[in-house]
């Protein structure tokens, strides 16, 4: 994680303080956004906290703007231990700034901008959502009549795409495809949450343990999963299990698709498992016999990075643990902008931060 | 190619409804057969729309051209639809060029998605882009104007959009040589090279590396072989070329090319059409082929003209493979019994991983990179219509 620049541990410049400033408000307009809306992505509910605090801290220069929002977002990085996709949405935010301000390039005034951004908040979150529908309309062309599609996790992209499929190909009450469901025993009830709405549109579904993949990916047509991030060489950062399913699909010669919006983007080149920036409590050593260790999230288990000086926040719950599946075993991503090859993906990533 | 030159002296005359009928019905017929010919003749006919064209300005002309094209891809040629896509690009390259003389001070977001051609940059940045201030690339210009200003541009770009249609031509036309040309590089004296039917393309490509050294060249049989793809010449034609030329020929059928593998230097197949994620079509055998080079460690070069490159994937791609006739495989036995079916599939896919290079008019390229060749040569304004 060469690239994170060591966050700054409070904001240290003086702006005019408003009662909304303070820095634990950020996380709350956070959480807020996300629980009001289930529709909701982090990358766009990090945006949308982000504008709310340009909207009520008056910031009179493109310097102040932009460092308040880096500061901020260092700040809502550091307290989430799910950083990886908000990050996406505070660096796509940050960049979108930084060119917008520029006064080279700017078509309107420093003012009308913020007045923009300020105004246009709650179109941000209904355009993400347009990008969810376009990625569901390539469904239809990715899965075949008759085919068996393997997933698993609770995407919503994925889950929109098959049901847009479900309700496509349906003829009569027949849909066209299968679905095998991997279940995920630390978050049963949103497997069966996601296993009920399928079934539901009618998509016949079978569930599986996650011991079984190998096992079914014979019968498996191909695999479909969504990504909390995606990362500068094309690869993904996925619910748990999502790199062994496609290391599997990789050796079974099935193709594995990506559905994931452009705006989950992540400025991350992870060179392993453990190279994400943050720890993760999936595998902890222990005597202690009886008793499962302790899942909860705790402090600690300061990670000494030789570069960097951030203080790792509390490590991430092995219930919401995630892992990194490289490029070389994703087929395809679809995006808004259609399907792509990972190198496409990554060069159109090295085009926008660089 | 008897269809092609009817119909091109009868662009020149007839009305423009009557050839685009003309060369719907020819290619739905499959009366216009080469890759070559089906992009020849929409390519001049789009020319020809354009010079007759009453455009006002650059969105009239798109307008026009993608009203044609839409009707031409019904036929189902990748080809057709490849130049097609070839020429709006380059009508808005054209108009974007007239346009940004005149307007100085651009939307960053947009012009730099102009510049670049990059359809994600539009799409990460489209999401803050809402009711920004009119931006200034955008369609129709809202400061009053003459209006002779405006029909000046418009016969303009006109002229330019001929121009520049003629050059598309011209690029087609000798993309075949242009490919053959870097033959030299690539075959040296006494290797063996492999090849798969008997496509004109490598026959050009072998030909010319025929001049300048003597090597053996194996050619692998798929009987029938009548059934294989448009772009292939006559069998015993091809053969006597080759060896004309003072090259070794040994001709084999498909269970040969494990045993003759071991000894051979490098496989060359031609694309009959590629997908932008690095894999193509070939002539129906060809995939194995590959398979069996892999396996032995030896290269796989594909020859392909980029106007046969388009934005599909493996899924659109297979959806354009041909069946022939049945007759070539049981004969003209007058009827067959309900259970019993005959596949008779013209051209198969090749996925990427089996690909070492393709060499194409415009140099040679990993299949990795073909995505990058396609965001050249197309706008993503474009992009599949059926969405």
């Amino acid at each position: 994680m060469g690239h994170q620049d060591p966050s700054s541990s409070s904001p240290s410049q003086s702006h005019p303080s408003s009662s909304t400033d303070s820095p634990s408000s950020i996380v709350k307009t956070y959480h807020r956004l996300l629980t009001e809306d289930p529709e909701l992505t982090m990358p766009v509910a990090a945006i949308e906290a982000l504008i709310l605090l340009l909207s009520e801290v008056s910031a009179e220069t493109v310097y102040e703007t932009l460092d308040l929002v880096k500061t901020q977002s260092d700040y809502l990085k550091s307290q989430i231990p799910n950083a990886i996709s908000l990050s996406a949405g505070t660096d796509l935010f940050q960049r979108y700034l930084l060119s917008s301000l520029n006064p080279r390039n700017t078509s309107g005034t420093f003012e009308s901008v913020r007045q923009h951004l300020v105004n246009n908040g709650r179109l941000f979150a209904s355009r993400a959502k347009a990008g969810r529908d376009r990625i569901a309309m390539y469904g239809r062309h990715i899965v075949p009549e008759g085919s068996v599609v393997m997933t698993h996790g609770g995407s919503r992209v994925v889950g929109a795409l098959l049901s847009k499929v479900a309700e496509e190909s349906a003829s009569g009450e027949i849909v066209s495809f299968r679905v095998i469901y991997v279940m995920n025993d630390a978050r049963s009830s949103e497997s069966k949450a996601v296993v009920a709405s399928l079934r539901a549109k009618g998509v016949p579904v079978a569930t599986i343990p996650e011991g079984a993949v190998g096992y079914a990916m014979g019968k498996v047509d191909l695999v479909m999963v969504g990504a909390e991030g995606v990362v500068e060489n094309g690869g993904i950062i996925s619910r748990l299990g999502t790199y062994q399913i496609g290391l599997l699909a990789k050796a079974a010669e099935k193709p594995f698709y990506v559905a994931a919006e452009s705006h989950k983007f992540v400025r991350l080149y992870p060179l392993d498992q453990f190279d994400l920036g943050f720890d993760q409590e999936v595998i902890n050593f222990t005597t202690n016999s009886g008793s499962e260790p302790d899942k909860t999230p705790t402090k600690g288990s300061e990670k000494h990075d030789y570069f960097s000086t951030a203080a790792l926040s509390h490590a991430k719950p092995a219930v919401d643990a995630v892992d990194y599946t490289p490029p070389g075993c994703v087929t395809a991503l679809i995006t808004e902008s259609g399907v792509l090859t990972p190198g496409a993906v990554s060069e159109e990533l090295i085009n926008v931060w660089w | 190619m008897p269809y092609l030159d009817t119909f091109l002296k009868a662009l020149k005359t007839r009305p423009l409804e009557w050839s685009i009928e003309n060369l719907i019905s020819g290619l739905k017929r499959r009366q216009i057969r080469t890759t070559m010919s089906c992009v020849i003749a929409t390519a001049e006919l789009l020319i020809v729309v354009i010079a007759r064209s009453k455009m006002r300005s650059a969105e009239e002309l798109l307008i026009e051209i993608q009203e044609v094209g839409q009707r031409l891809i019904e036929a189902k040629e990748m080809v057709v639809g490849n130049i097609v896509r070839r020429f709006l690009r380059m009508i808005r390259d054209e108009a974007d060029e007239d346009r940004n003389d005149d307007v100085r001070d651009s939307n960053f977001a947009a012009s730099y998605a102009v510049t670049k051609g990059t359809p994600l940059q539009n799409s990460l940045f489209d999401l803050f882009s809402a009711s920004n201030p009119p931006q200034p690339t955008d369609t129709g210009r809202s400061s009053p104007q003459d209006q002779s200003n405006i029909n000046a541009d418009a016969e303009a770009l006109q002229a330019e959009a001929v121009d520049a249609g003629q050059e598309i031509l011209d690029e087609v036309k000798q993309s075949e040589s242009n490919i053959a040309g870097y033959a030299p590089e690539h075959i040296l004296p006494n290797e063996t090279i492999l090849t798969h039917c008997h496509n004109r393309i490598v026959q050009r490509f072998l030909l010319k590396a025929a001049e300048k050294s003597k090597f053996s060249v194996i050619v692998i049989e798929s009987h029938p072989n009548e059934l294989n793809g448009s772009d292939d010449v006559d069998a015993a034609a091809f053969l006597k070329s080759l060896a004309d030329a003072g090259l070794t020929v040994i001709s084999t059928t498909d269970g040969g090319s494990w045993a003759m593998m071991p000894k051979v230097d490098r496989v060359v197949l031609a694309a009959r059409a590629v997908g932008s994620n690095g894999g193509c079509l070939v002539s129906v055998g060809g995939p194995s082929v590959a398979g069996v080079a892999k396996f032995h460690g030896k290269p796989v070069i594909v020859l392909c003209g980029v106007h046969m490159i388009s934005s599909a994937d493996q899924i659109e791609l297979e959806s354009m493979i041909e069946h022939g006739s049945p007759e070539s495989i049981v004969g003209n036995t007058g009827g067959l019994p309900p259970n019993h079916d005959v596949e008779t599939i013209l051209q198969q896919y090749l996925p990427p991983h089996r690909i070492n290079l393709y060499i194409t008019n415009l140099g040679g390229y990993a299949p990795s990179y073909l995505y990058r060749l396609v965001s050249d040569q197309y706008s993503s304004k474009d992009s599949n219509p059926r969405l």
